[in-house]
């Protein structure tokens, strides 16, 4: 986020060079998605892709309730989720034409639950997605915060709640599929989804939010708001005994972040064509916040560089051990987190912090020689 | 004596696993007064600052664990907290930390804590920003508000260092920096619990001169060790000993009062040069 490690500049009047250095990431982020990627990839290549922007946008709301505010939740694959079911819902109701869908004919339903109805509408269907998910969240947060319950204990609450998801909608089956989930959608807003161009809008509407989630994460992280955010995660009593309402401001960027997390997952559905209770339980929630700490936690570039790189690698892995490709993988991330604890970004900024020294000799930050071993601290300190 | 009341505590009882560690303790502060707390190790100076801000709060209807704590347990704390504070007609024991911060009491920790990842800057900003709401905190930030965050720290002296991270500064600059993010709220009361500890001789006289500026506009009351520090800065002293007031009065007084030389003395026999 910052150019240097010792110092943050103060808000001066936005200049030229300030408005190129934030329009930058997205310039080359808009080139490398429009561009070069449907140019350089087949279809079924820009199709996963697809599919890795979903997860680049999801990282973003981590990276904002976990690289910034510093809460850790184990259980973000439950807003993921229920986007995509929300999504969901709405393509099995479009394909099942007139009738109720096809599992809940075997469970013994004769006629819709009157919770799905209002999903037959896709401008329903996609605001729920959001909402609904941040909503939630917000509440649950709330209540948990207004507590008090912070660092591991809160992370166990996530991952309960992802535990207990995943089984209520297994069980579920008459509303919800059961583990077969939601599947077998052939058409959205009248175009049919397993046509090349269809996919292909799809591609190009991903990218755009992505483009869009990183610009409000900007925002709100450059906004006094953002400060506040990491004050939270330096020292949350401090920022009680400032005057601040701390368990709202905390359930407020977990209600973003899940709303975030919606949208990823309602992008996913019709890419991908399928969601089941595998989708919300506690091992995707466990992979989606590795992404982030691949990436390096506390930049969103870093989330979105991430999320595309550890899933590239986990799609060429699997492609190419398809017996043993989950050791490579388990190693990636040991490998990451113990060799590269700042993530993609963070390596990047600690060689060129020193290329700099090497080019300019050891007398450029006057005042300030134990920086490195700050920062460290006040990252991995939790 | 200012006649005006700002703070009113009244028989005050905390106890903390049936340990009385303020014991009907009743202090008036009043407006724009500069008031030294003194007092031996143990007197609960620091306690009293934590019953205002709202850090220690009575946990009413728990259990006592009638078990021992095994070694490295933390052990369960019964706090109970008698009493009232009453402050501009408001009850201070019923409100939580953030709530009596809005009413305009601003609080500075023994340890100074600073939130190291934020610049000089951008922390007496998220001080400053303590009224506004939560969509106002999304707008960029305001002129006024940059000219109020830097008047703040020019007031410290940590102008030239408003771009250096929390986590770069000296531990004298810390302490700066954490009376500055008080400032810039204009609090009507400021605790300052051992404001010079850990500084550096020309340090705490810069730092005794800034609190006599507080004087007269701001109400501060300062808990303080160092007892060089007390005679050449404060006009009032209340001497706490066991939880309560021992004695109130000019510093004058109180250095020549034989009580307090006999719980100074009493207590460390090192000090008995700094007591009298």
């Amino acid at each position: 986020m910052f150019e240097t490690n010792t110092t943050a500049p103060t808000p001066s009047r936005p200049d030229l060079a300030f408005w190129m250095r934030t329009a930058a990431p997205f310039v080359i982020a808009a080139v490398l998605l429009f561009i070069v990627a449907p140019a350089m990839l087949s279809d079924f290549r820009l199709n996963l892709l697809a599919k890795f922007l979903c997860y680049a946008i999801l990282a973003i709301g981590i990276d904002l309730m976990w690289g910034y505010t510093g809460m850790l939740s184990l259980g973000q694959a439950v807003w993921f989720g229920l986007g995509g079911y929300a999504m969901a819902m709405y393509l099995k109701l479009e394909s099942s034409g007139d009738s109720i869908p096809d599992f809940m004919n075997w469970s013994g339903l004769e006629s819709l639950p009157w919770f799905w109805a209002p999903f037959r509408h896709v401008w329903f269907a996609i605001p729920m997605a959001l909402i609904g998910p941040g909503v939630l969240g917000f509440l649950l947060g709330y209540l948990v915060f207004r507590s008090r319950v912070k660092g591991a204990y809160f992370s166990i609450v996530t991952q309960a709640l992802a535990l207990i998801l995943s089984i209520f909608f297994v069980g579920q089956q008459q509303y919800t599929g059961g583990t077969n989930g939601l599947t077998n959608y052939t058409e959205l807003f009248g175009m049919n989804l397993s046509d090349t161009s269809t996919q292909h809008l799809l591609y190009y509407i991903t990218g755009g939010f992505v483009l869009l989630t990183l610009a409000f994460a900007t925002w709100m992280t450059r906004s006094p708001f953002g400060r506040l955010m990491i004050a939270v995660r330096d020292d949350e009593d401090r920022v009680r005994f400032a005057g601040y309402n701390v368990g709202l401001i905390k359930a407020f960027v977990f209600g973003i972040s899940a709303a975030i997390a919606g949208l990823a997952g309602a992008l996913f559905v019709p890419q991908v064509g399928i969601i089941s209770p595998a989708n919300l339980g506690i091992v995707p929630s466990i992979e989606f916040v590795l992404l982030v700490a691949v990436g390096g936690r506390g930049s969103l570039t870093g989330a979105v560089i991430g999320a595309v790189a550890v899933s590239w690698a986990r799609s060429s892995l699997s492609e190419n051990y398809p017996d043993t490709w989950q050791y490579f993988y388990g190693a990636l991330f040991v490998g990451a987190v113990v060799l590269f604890p700042g993530g993609i970004v963070g390596a990047y900024r600690s060689s060129v912090s020193w290329v700099r020294t090497q080019v300019r000799g050891r007398s450029t930050m006057p005042g300030s020689p134990s920086l490195e071993i700050d920062r460290k601290g006040a990252t991995s300190a939790d | 004596m200012p006649t005006d009341t700002l703070l009113k505590i009244d028989d005050l009882v905390v106890s903390f696993d049936g340990f009385r560690v303020l014991d009907d303790l009743s202090i008036t502060i009043g407006r724009g007064e500069l008031r030294f707390l003194i007092g031996p190790n143990g007197a609960g100076k620091t306690t009293l600052m934590d019953v205002i801000s709202g850090k220690v709060r009575a946990q009413s209807g728990r259990v006592t664990f009638a078990e021992a704590p095994k070694p490295g347990q933390a052990q369960p704390e019964n706090i109970e907290v008698h009493g009232a504070i009453h402050f501009e007609g408001l009850e201070l024991t019923k409100m939580r930390e953030d709530e009596i911060v809005d009413c305009g009491i601003g609080r500075k920790f023994q340890t100074p804590s600073v939130f190291g990842s934020l610049s000089c800057f951008q922390n007496v900003e998220v001080a400053a920003g303590f009224r506004d709401g939560m969509f106002r905190l999304l707008l960029p930030l305001r002129a006024e508000r940059r000219d109020r965050v830097f008047a703040a720290l020019e007031r410290v002296g940590l102008t030239g260092r408003a771009d250096v991270l929390g986590a770069a500064l000296s531990h004298g600059e810390r302490q700066w920096l954490e009376i500055a993010m008080l400032l810039v709220q204009n609090p009507k009361l400021l605790l300052l619990d051992e404001p010079v500890a850990g500084m550096t001789g020309r340090e705490r006289e810069r730092t005794g001169e800034l609190l006599r500026t507080l004087e007269g506009t701001n109400t501060v009351i300062i808990t303080e060790h160092d007892m060089d520090f007390v005679r050449q800065f404060a006009r009032t002293v209340t001497v706490l000993h066991m939880g309560r007031v021992l004695r109130e009065g000019p510093v004058d007084g109180i250095q020549r009062d034989p009580l307090v030389q006999e719980v100074y003395t009493g207590r460390h026999k090192s000090r008995e040069g700094a007591a009298v």
